[in-house]
């Protein structure tokens, strides 16, 4: 098929590993992708199993719904539970759990918690329901904020005062930022998030090549597309260079999309800082509505508790987020914690990297090598490991 | 309490959410609706190649130019980049007969 076959030969993909180890010298790499999408990919097609055992991919916090806070889906949970209230989300957050319940939870008990593919279906959800107030539960990064961005301008223009948004919009750059700085972070290049990228360009990576000497490649989704970005990477390396390059060339344009970016400006700015379930608080790290659409705000229509709330003592969802241990390597991964019961965000989205590692990762070589504890799929799930 | 993934949930055949993942999806343009700033599409299961979401509408209002037939990455409902120029195929190509 068009667009997937081409990204999927067997062949190129071997000769491209071949490349890779050649160029390593077996010298051990850590590479990180950014992405929740390049994760899921590397888990479904057992990518790590076919690259040099020298390169270690890292799993950074590129997931949005990973990142999200208990604190933020509690107060998610208060909108949806007052009177008259229509709440709007993605399909990942329902099962999300806060500090006592979910989304999912909070439907069983009467709210009206539905969701969509695009926030322009919530907008259509208000029209139809003039006399409730519908609120949409906007999360990700940068390229899901133009699609909010997009409704926010069509309620203005269209003046629907019966649509509000919880807003929860991050960015990515202040996160890699982030872990760059931080002191346990030992990594030799990055995977970039090539459909944020195809939002706001190459530029905004340039920092990570010239002031802290890290190669960056754009990265698409397909299988080869990662591969051959990991190849990327390592040649830089190799030849000493630290550039922002551009593997995902068939999307992602140097300037990205004028159009969203302005749209995002019109609609949104800056918050002063922002908490990242793992990373603690960034600063400038997301987004809330701009005063002109104060009465679009679902922050500035509801009381929200805004506690914050501390992740559960188990849970290492915030290392597993830095790249510091694997999923493995947590003390209740797939034990308390796996996606039918998660504990932690990273086991609730498909994209996080300890689901995705549960539903492929845990037969894989690499896993064998660091001695994953192996599953015993006929033993009932949650109580379903044992040693290797 | 939270057990079951909602069997409406939209998630694709692998399980899994391209909206929560950032990822974007293709679609073939069918026809357009300037006045609204939309467009009438079809896309394609990427696994099995099987025709899903026929006759879905998505915003067009961020891209500069669009016609029927060409292949828009769509998030969220909105368009965000159109791949029918350049094409990614002729790219890869030229991009590999370089690198190896």
């Amino acid at each position: 098929m068009k667009f997937v076959d081409e990204f999927r030969d067997g062949d190129l993909a071997r000769r491209l590993c071949s490349e890779i180890d050649r160029l390593s010298r077996g010298q051990s790499l850590k590479i990180m992708e950014i992405c929740g999408g390049h994760t899921h990919t590397i888990y479904k097609h057992g990518i790590e199993d076919v690259l040099p055992p020298n390169i270690d991919m890292v799993h950074g916090p590129g997931c949005p719904v990973c990142v999200l806070p208990m604190g933020r889906i509690d107060d998610a949970i208060a909108i949806a539970r007052q009177p008259g209230v229509i709440f709007v989300t993605f399909g990942d957050m329902m099962r999300v759990p806060g500090s006592k319940s979910s989304l999912l939870d909070a439907r069983a008990e009467g709210a009206d918690v539905r969701f969509v593919y695009s926030p322009l279906d919530a907008l259509k959800i208000a029209h139809q329901n003039p006399d409730k107030q519908v609120v949409f539960f906007a999360i990700g990064f940068e390229t899901t904020a133009p699609s909010t961005a997009v409704t926010l301008l069509r309620a203005q223009a269209e003046k629907i005062k019966n649509f509000s948004v919880f807003c929860n919009h991050v960015l990515v750059i202040p996160a890699i930022q982030a872990i760059l700085d931080s002191p346990d972070m030992r990594l030799d290049g990055f995977l970039g998030p090539g459909h944020v990228c195809m939002v706001i360009g190459m530029r905004p990576f340039a920092f990570v090549a010239r002031d802290y000497r890290k190669p960056v490649v754009l990265s698409g989704f397909e299988p080869l597309d990662i591969i051959q970005s990991v190849y990327m990477t390592v040649k830089q390396l190799d030849e000493g260079r630290r550039e922002v390059e551009n593997q995902y060339a068939r999307v992602v344009r140097p300037e990205g999309n004028l159009k969203a970016l302005e749209a995002m400006e019109k609609t949104m700015e800056g918050r002063p800082f922002f908490e990242w379930r793992g990373l603690g608080f960034i600063s400038h790290s997301a987004l809330k509505l701009r005063p002109e659409f104060a009465e679009w705000d679902a922050e500035k229509r509801f009381e929200v508790p805004g506690i914050r709330v501390a992740d559960p003592p188990a849970c290492q969802c915030g290392e597993v987020l830095k790249g510091a241990i694997k999923p493995w390597e947590c003390k209740v991964f797939g034990t308390a914690c796996t996606p039918e019961t998660p504990i932690g965000t990273c086991m609730v989205s498909s994209e996080g990297a300890c689901a995705a590692y549960f539903n492929y990762g845990r037969f894989s070589l690499a896993a064998q090598r660091n001695r994953l504890p192996v599953i015993d799929l006929t033993a009932p799930t949650g109580a379903n490991l044992k040693d290797s | 309490m939270t057990t079951q993934l909602d069997p409406a949930c939209p998630s694709d055949s692998a399980g899994h959410c391209v909206t929560c993942a950032d990822e974007a999806r293709s679609v073939l343009v069918v026809s357009l609706d300037p006045a609204m700033g939309m467009a009438l599409v079809t896309a394609q299961e990427p696994e099995t190649g099987e025709e899903i979401e026929d006759g879905s509408e998505v915003d067009i209002s961020l891209l500069e130019e669009v016609g029927p037939g060409d292949i828009l990455l769509v998030h969220g409902g909105v368009a965000l980049s159109n791949q029918t120029r350049p094409t990614g195929v002729e790219l890869y190509e030229r991009g590999r007969d370089k690198q190896i």
